[in-house]
């Protein structure tokens, strides 16, 4: 053993102690703790349990990405993501996320919408160069094989392939973000209209739901929490069809100024509505005393009460 | 108290054991770690951390206390901060620094990583131990900026075959780290799993691994279906594995028995990738810590070119400045994706999987010799006990 000196010394102490502590802390961790991992603490457990047998049936998800071109690429669900590992289930999960049913409701569309764009974000990157058209999700079968023989199955034949969902792209194309940033319209002093958004076209069938996505700032925190009104009105300017409640299911008097959000609306379209155009029109009210905001232009010039939009053709039921 | 005191003289004395060349072996490590550190992260682009939808955020324990998660650009500015530290420490200015800065960007980002979906484990040591040991250890002193300004400076310079114990620590650091984590997972094998109960658990391991891997249009064993059919081989198989793991703080006896287990260790990864498709290539890292690097520098001498550059005439703020500068325009071209990822990545050359054809058989090779080595030594002790007795019979019978 060479010469130590004295800082040697206290540097070996330190050094033994440290090994103590992460040695320590390694084995307290295998004994002791139970479930998730304390991370970056380990416990190496691969392959420790849950060793089962192969089976003689195996399915697999995949999703098919058709270009522009009309060219179809596949990707797994461990291909969106570059540094999450060949094991994690993320791919999968958001997958199934996107293409889970979603109920008519903006919550459950806001969530599909979500992973949907995300999707397309992941797929875009996965996938340089090619422009997504349509996102198809896929799954994939294999029965009665012999897991002992060698390969156990051919990936490209599977016996059978189900499509479980697929999406336009084009339809999320603004990625939930207003056409453009510039207000088209204010609502009193408080909050401005940045624009709006109709993913399923300017045309809808009776007893169907109009979907309108609106975006909002608030120009300074509102004094109440207003609500909502959309509308469909014909054109001696009665409503015909609405949807109202406080914008973006949110309470507006929490929102600093500068704060977006994006209201989802879903107008029920009654069965006997006459066909024909009709003006969609919003508005801002205060719920107590049902008095309109006052809608400006953003040089301050007066609109009204209610703010045109566009106009909505709306036909038979089953035409759509 | 006498037995505590034997025992941690005995420590110190392991602890403080020189080791061949270690001053010159740890700063070229330094190097191949960084190397192999920017080929590993490549292809990641951590700002996807940050697109991810907020219900598939499951933090680790550790992270827990987040309450909103921050923005891809952050994590841009993370990975470049990393890219960076890893730059400084490959041209040795700073390093320690660097290394708290990769230390710090690496953990950062792992907890992160883990805290979506399953934790992987396979670049724990990579990204977080190694760099955590290194903050202390000298992997500076030579092969560096830094060891270059101080010769400038007149100050004492570190020879590479310097083979003091100061620079040779963080490999006994790092054996014990490995020993205590091997055993943690034989204990969890022999304790929850039925490697010991089940005597078809390779046969279905190897098999199921062909199933998911035709599954995921990869690769297959053909050899799998052969040893699943043959409990000859994979009744024994199931024993190795855990005996590996369980006795592996064996590796902390002395050098031998150290390259024996560091040697399987590589092995074992590599049957893992061959057989089960579990890719661990980002261990490689810990394991060839014990690589004498400088010996195998100074038998490359004769196919090195010499004075590639003369840098004595530029003045040392010029040096600094101008290496600085490289490491900015590094990581910018990092951050912009152009060119640097792709050669640090070795333009898709050797990925996770290829390396274990080159490493799989040195490793092998390793451990037959030391196998060999160590029989050797036990034979020569045996031979010498039989030697020491037939003395002490004839010295016996003499005096009789």
């Amino acid at each position: 053993m060479e010469q130590i000196s004295h800082a040697d010394r206290r540097f070996l102490l330190g050094l033994k102690f440290a090994l103590l502590i992460v040695s320590a802390s390694l084995l307290v961790h295998l004994f002791f703790i139970r479930g998730p991992e304390v991370w970056p603490l380990t416990r190496l457990s691969v392959y420790a349990t849950n060793i089962k047998g192969p089976g003689s049936s195996a399915s697999e998800i995949e999703l098919r990405i058709v270009d522009t071109q009309g060219n179809i690429h596949r990707l797994f669900p461990n291909d969106l993501y570059t540094t999450l590992g060949s094991a994690n289930g993320t791919g999968t999960l958001v997958i199934n996320r996107a293409f889970q049913e979603a109920s008519n409701e903006a919550e459950s569309i806001a969530n599909q919408e979500i992973y949907r764009i995300h999707l397309i974000d992941r797929v875009k990157t996965a996938l340089p160069g090619i422009e997504p058209a349509e996102i198809q999700f896929w799954r994939l079968r294999w029965q009665d094989f012999d897991a002992t023989d060698f390969p156990p199955f051919e990936y490209e034949q599977p016996d059978e392939e189900i499509l479980l969902g697929q999406f336009e792209t084009a339809y999320y194309a603004d990625g939930l973000q207003p056409p453009d940033r510039d207000p088209d319209y204010d609502f009193g002093d408080s909050l401005a209209l940045l624009g709006f958004g109709l993913p399923n076209g300017t045309q809808v069938a009776q007893c169907e739901d109009l979907y309108v996505r609106s975006w909002w700032s608030a120009v300074e925190t509102p004094a109440k929490d207003y609500h909502i009104t959309i509308v469909l009105a014909d054109e001696t300017g009665i409503g015909r069809a609405q949807s109202d409640s406080t914008i973006a299911d949110d309470l507006p008097t929490t929102w600093p100024p500068g704060h977006e959000a994006l209201d989802r609306r879903f107008v029920p379209i009654p069965c006997d509505l006459e066909t024909g155009n009709y003006n969609l029109l919003v508005g801002l009210y205060d719920f107590d005393t049902v008095e309109n905001l006052p809608v400006t232009y953003p040089d301050g010039s007066p609109h009204g009460s209610l703010a045109y939009l566009t106009t909505i053709e709306v036909i038979a039921g089953g035409e759509s | 108290m006498h037995i505590l005191d034997s025992i941690n003289h005995r420590i110190d004395r392991w602890l403080t054991a020189p080791v061949e060349n270690a001053a010159g072996r740890m700063s070229l490590y330094r190097i191949v770690y960084v190397l192999f550190y920017l080929w590993v992260i490549h292809d990641r682009y951590h700002d996807e951390l940050g697109l991810l939808p907020d219900d598939v955020w499951v933090p680790v324990r550790t992270m827990t206390w987040l309450t909103t998660r921050p923005s891809p650009e952050f994590f841009r500015i993370i990975e470049v901060g990393l890219v960076i530290g890893l730059f400084l420490l490959l041209i040795g200015y700073r390093v320690r620094t660097a290394t708290i800065v990769v230390f710090a960007a690496g953990l950062t980002l792992g907890a992160f990583r883990m805290s979506f979906g399953k934790i992987s484990h396979s670049d724990l040591f990579l990204t977080i131990y190694i760099p955590a040991i290194m903050i202390f250890s000298r992997w500076g002193s030579n092969y560096s900026l830094d060891a270059y300004l101080r010769r400038r400076r007149g100050e004492p310079s570190v020879s590479p075959n310097e083979a003091s114990w100061r620079y040779a620590w963080p490999m006994h650091a790092t054996i014990i780290l490995l020993g205590v984590l091997f055993f943690s997972s034989g204990y969890l094998k022999l304790i929850k799993g039925q490697w010991l109960s089940d005597s078809q658990l390779i046969s279905n391991l190897l098999l199921s691994h062909n199933v998911r891997a035709e599954q995921m249009n990869r690769f297959p064993n053909v050899l799998n279906p052969i040893i699943a059919a043959t409990p000859l081989i994979y009744v024994p198989l199931r024993f190795i594995p855990l005996t590996f793991e369980l006795f592996y703080p064996l590796a902390w006896i002395n050098r031998r028995w150290r390259t024996l287990f560091v040697s399987t260790s590589l092995v074992f990864h590599a049957f893992n990738v061959f057989f089960l498709n579990v890719v661990f290539t980002p261990m490689i890292i810990t394991y060839i810590l014990f690589v004498d690097w400088q010996a195998l520098y100074q038998r490359s001498r004769r196919y090195r070119p010499h004075n590639l550059f003369n840098l004595e005439r530029v003045s040392s703020q010029v040096l600094v400045a101008a290496s600085l500068l490289l490491v900015a325009v590094g990581a910018f071209l990092w951050y912009q994706d152009i060119f640097v990822r792709n050669l640090f990545g070795t333009y898709g050359l050797i990925n996770g999987r290829l390396v274990w054809f080159v490493v799989a058989p040195l490793a092998l090779l390793v451990q037959l010799k030391t196998i060999w080595q160590l029989l050797g030594d036990f034979s020569n002790t045996l031979r010498n006990q039989r030697r020491n007795k037939q003395r002490d019979l004839t010295l016996e019978s003499n005096v009789t």
